[in-house]
C-alpha cells in the first residue's frame, strides 16, 4: 500500500498512469508530454495505446444457437416429404448454423478523447461532455458499443452516455451529452465498449481510457468538520478544555516559577501584591483518519440509477478533506471493503493531493461493487486498529447498511478513538424491503447516538454543509 | 434519469419488414399480397398506438394498439377468406401462415412485455418457418426454388433483426444513436444470406437434386455431425 501510495505522490500530474507498472523514464517523459497538451487530447501510438485498452471476457452469445433446430427440422420435413426444393432451403439455414463461426472475432483497437466544456463548473450547472472514440485498427468494427464512465454522483441530464456505430479503420465517432454539476471532485471510469462481430456471435468487453483522465470538479461547501475533542499536543482549531496559550480566558493561577511574564496579572500584582497567571483555553490541532466504508452493503442505493452509497461516501470524503485541508489538523485516510486501504495521516497540500489521488483511483474506493465475498472485515478492522495513532479520532462514512458498521464504530470509540459517523441515508420508502432497511439504519443511528457518538445524518437531497451544521447545532 | 430499455426501432422496423418480406416471397396470388398489406397496416397502427400510450395518453393508445394487434391478426383471416376462391387454396392459405408471425413479431419489439419480448419474436418466427416449410413440403415441386430460399432468408433476417433490437435496447437503453450498428448488423446478415443462396443455387444447378432419398439422408446425417461438431 505504501508503494502505490509514494507512486502516485510522484506522478500527480499524470493522474491516470497505472500505479501499478514500473514506468522508465521514457514512459514518464511521454505521459508529461501527453499531459502537458490542450485538455482531453490524446495522441495515440502503438506502444502507449496498450495499457489504455483492457480486454475482458470474450465471450460467445449464443444467439445463432437456434438456427440449428431450424436447420434439422426443416430437413427432416424435406426428407419425408420427399421435397428437393426444402432440403435446398435448409442450405441457407445451415450456412447461417455456422455464420458466427467464419467472422471472426473482434479486437478493442480503440482510442477514445473526452472533452468537458467546463472542468470546474458550479453545483447543478449543465457540462456538456463529448466522447469521441476512434478506430485505431486495421479492421472494420461492425457493431461496437460505449457506455461512457459517468462519475456515479453526476446526473445524466440530457443526451445519453451511450452510443453503438459501426467503425470504419481510422474514423471516429462522436456522442455528447450533459451532465448536471454536483459537489466534488469526480473521475470519469473509462469507457466501456462491447465490441460484436458482424453476426452478433462473439462478444468482447473491453475498457478504454483517456490519458489524462477527465476530472471534473465542483468545489465544495463544507464549512466545517464536526470534531470529537481529542487533540495532539500542537497547535490548531480545536478549543480545548486545558489551560495554556490561547485566545479565550481560561482561568488565573497561582505562579509558578517559569511561567512567561507576559502572562502574570499585572494589575492583581498591583492590587494584592500576589503573582498570578493567566490561562487562555489552548487550541490544539487534532489528528483525523476519515475513513470510508466500501463493503458489499455500502453499495447499496435508493432505486436503480441513483448513486449508491458509496459513491456519496466518496463524495462527503472529498469534501471533509477540503474542509480539513484548510485548517492545521493532520488528515489520514482509510477504507475497508475489497482490501485494506491506509494512508497515514499527514498536512500539507502535498499530502491533500496524495489523499485525493487514493479516493479517486484506490481499488477499494473503485465505484463499480465488487463480485465475489470481500475477506473477513475483522482483519482488516484489526489493521485499522494497529495502524491508528493513540490520539486519532475517526470520521466514519458509511451509509450504515449493516451491523458490522455499527459494532465497529462502537468498538474504535471503546479502544479510546472518538468516532463521528456520517451517514448518507440511501434507503428510501419505496418497497417494504426499504423501508425495513431505513428502519435498521433508524435504529443503528439511535444505538451510537446512545453511545454518545455524533451521526450526521446526511440526506442526499442536501449538500453535506448544510447538514452538518444543522447537526452541529443540535449537538451543541 | 430513467433509462428506457426498449429494443431499438430501426432493426425493429427491419424486423417487421423482413417478415412481410418473407410470407410475400412465398405468396404467389394478389389476394395473399393484399393480406400481407393488411398485416402491415395493423402493425403499423400498433406502433402508433404504442406511441400514444408513451406520449402519457394512456385511454386513448391501448385502444388504438388493440385495433392494430386485431388488424394484424386479421390480415391472416381476410387472406385465407380470400383464397377460398382458387382450386388450390389449401396451398395458398399455407403460404399465409408466416402472417400469423408478423404481429407477434412486432409485439416482441414493441415490446408489449419485456421478459417475453425474445420469446414473442422467437414465436413470430416459428411461425414464418412453419409457413416456408409448409409450402416448401406441399408446394416443393413447383418450378422455381427462389421464393422459398428468399422467404426462409427473410424469416432469418427478421428473427435476427429482433433480437438484435432487443439486445441493443437491453445493453444501451432507447436514448442512445444506434443505427449505424443496426444497419450493419442486418446488412451483415442480409449480404450472408445471399451469398449462401447462391451457393445453394449452385448445388441446386449442379443437379444433386437428382440423387436418391439414401444419399440426402446419408447428407442430413453429416450435416448433423457437423452441427454437432460447431457447438460442442
Amino acid at each position: 500500500m505504501s508503494n502505490a501510495t509514494a507512486d502516485t505522490t510522484t506522478k500527480a500530474r499524470a493522474t491516470n498512469t497505472d500505479a501499478a507498472t514500473d514506468a522508465d523514464a521514457a514512459t514518464d517523459a511521454e505521459v508529461e508530454t501527453a499531459t502537458s497538451s490542450s485538455y482531453g487530447q490524446r495522441v495515440s501510438t502503438d506502444a502507449d495505446g496498450d495499457d489504455l485498452v483492457v480486454e475482458g471476457e470474450r465471450r460467445r452469445t449464443g444467439r445463432w444457437r437456434g438456427i440449428v433446430a431450424v436447420a434439422l427440422f426443416a430437413s427432416a420435413v424435406g426428407v419425408l416429404a420427399n421435397t428437393p426444393f426444402l432440403l435446398l432451403a435448409t442450405v441457407p439455414v445451415a450456412a447461417y448454423a455456422a455464420y458466427p463461426r467464419l467472422t471472426g472475432s473482434p479486437s478493442a483497437t480503440l482510442a477514445v478523447e473526452r472533452v468537458i466544456d467546463d472542468d470546474t463548473p458550479d453545483r447543478g450547472d449543465d457540462v456538456e461532455v463529448t466522447v469521441r472514440i476512434t478506430n485505431t485498427g486495421r479492421w472494420p468494427l461492425t457493431d461496437v458499443r460505449f457506455v461512457d464512465g459517468v462519475p456515479p454522483m453526476l446526473a445524466v441530464r440530457e443526451g445519453s452516455p451511450r452510443h453503438a456505430t459501426f467503425l470504419w479503420p481510422g474514423t471516429t465517432t462522436e456522442f455528447s451529452y450533459t451532465v448536471g454539476a454536483e459537489y466534488g471532485r469526480h473521475q470519469f471510469d473509462p469507457v466501456t465498449a462491447l465490441l460484436r462481430d458482424v453476426s452478433g456471435g462473439t462478444e468482447l468487453e473491453a475498457e478504454v481510457d483517456c490519458d489524462p483522465a477527465t476530472v471534473l470538479t465542483c468545489t465544495d461547501a463544507v464549512p466545517e468538520v464536526p470534531l470529537r475533542k481529542q487533540t495532539r499536543h500542537s497547535t490548531g482549531r480545536l478549543v480545548t478544555d486545558d489551560g495554556g496559550a490561547g485566545i479565550e480566558f481560561h482561568r488565573t493561577r497561582e505562579y509558578q516559577k517559569g511561567d512567561p511574564m507576559s502572562r502574570i496579572d499585572w494589575k492583581r500584582y498591583a492590587k494584592t501584591g500576589q503573582l498570578t497567571t493567566v490561562e487562555f483555553r489552548e487550541e490544539r490541532a487534532a489528528t483525523i483518519v476519515l475513513l470510508v466504508d466500501a463493503r458489499p452493503s455500502a453499495y447499496r442505493a435508493s432505486a436503480e440509477g441513483e448513486p449508491h452509497g458509496l459513491a456519496y461516501n466518496l463524495a462527503g470524503a472529498e469534501q471533509l478533506l477540503t474542509a480539513l485541508g484548510e485548517t492545521r489538523d493532520y488528515v489520514g485516510l482509510a477504507a475497508i471493503g475489497r482490501e485494506f486501504c491506509w494512508l497515514a495521516a499527514g498536512v500539507g497540500l502535498e499530502h491533500e493531493l496524495t489523499a485525493r489521488e487514493l479516493l479517486a483511483t484506490h481499488p477499494v474506493l473503485s465505484t463499480v461493487p465488487p463480485d465475489e465475498d470481500p475477506t473477513d472485515p475483522d482483519e482488516q478492522a484489526a489493521e485499522l486498529r494497529k495502524r491508528l495513532s493513540g490520539d486519532a479520532q475517526v470520521v466514519l462514512l458509511s451509509p450504515l447498511g449493516d451491523e458490522y458498521i455499527t459494532s465497529l464504530a462502537l468498538s474504535l470509540e471503546a479502544s479510546g478513538h472518538p468516532v463521528t459517523v456520517v451517514s448518507p441515508d440511501v434507503t428510501s420508502d419505496a418497497t417494504v424491503g426499504s423501508r425495513l432497511a431505513g428502519v435498521d439504519r433508524e435504529n443503528r443511528i439511535s444505538s451510537l447516538r446512545q453511545a454518545e457518538i455524533p451521526v450526521v445524518d446526511w440526506t442526499v437531497d442536501e449538500p453535506l454543509g448544510t447538514t452538518i451544521v444543522n447537526s452541529t447545532e443540535v449537538m451543541d | 434519469m430513467r433509462v428506457d430499455y426498449r429494443p431499438r426501432r430501426v432493426s425493429s422496423a427491419i424486423a417487421v419488414l423482413a417478415a412481410a418480406g418473407s410470407v410475400a416471397a412465398l405468396a404467389t396470388v394478389s389476394e395473399q399480397y393484399l393480406a400481407v398489406g393488411i398485416s402491415l397496416a395493423g402493425v403499423l397502427v400498433l406502433a402508433f398506438g404504442a406511441a400514444v400510450y408513451r406520449r402519457g395518453l394512456r385511454v386513448l393508445g391501448v385502444p388504438i394498439a388493440l385495433v392494430g394487434v386485431a388488424v394484424g391478426f386479421a390480415g391472416f383471416g381476410v387472406g385465407v377468406s380470400l383464397v377460398g376462391v382458387y382450386d388450390r387454396s389449401f396451398t395458398y392459405t399455407g403460404e399465409l401462415i408466416g402472417l400469423l408471425g408478423l404481429p407477434f413479431i412486432a409485439l416482441g419489439v414493441l415490446p408489449v412485455h419485456r421478459r417475453l419480448s425474445r420469446r414473442l419474436v422467437s414465436l413470430g418466427f416459428a411461425f414464418l418457418v412453419l409457413g416456408v416449410v409448409f409450402t416448401g413440403a406441399v408446394n416443393g415441386t413447383g418450378p422455381d426454388p427462389i421464393p422459398l430460399l428468399l422467404g426462409i432468408v427473410a424469416a432469418i433476417v427478421a428473427w435476427d433483426a429482433g433480437e438484435q433490437a432487443i439486445n441493443l435496447g437491453d445493453q444501451l437503453g432507447s436514448d442512445a444513436r444506434t443505427w449505424p450498428a443496426e444497419l450493419s448488423h442486418s446488412g451483415g446478415t442480409a449480404v450472408f444470406g445471399g451469398l449462401s443462396v447462391g451457393t445453394g443455387l449452385v448445388m441446386f444447378n449442379a443437379d444433386i437434386t437428382g440423387l436418391p432419398l439414401e444419399s440426402l439422408l446419408l447428407l442430413l446425417g453429416a450435416a448433423l455431425v457437423l452441427m454437432v461438431a460447431l457447438y460442442k
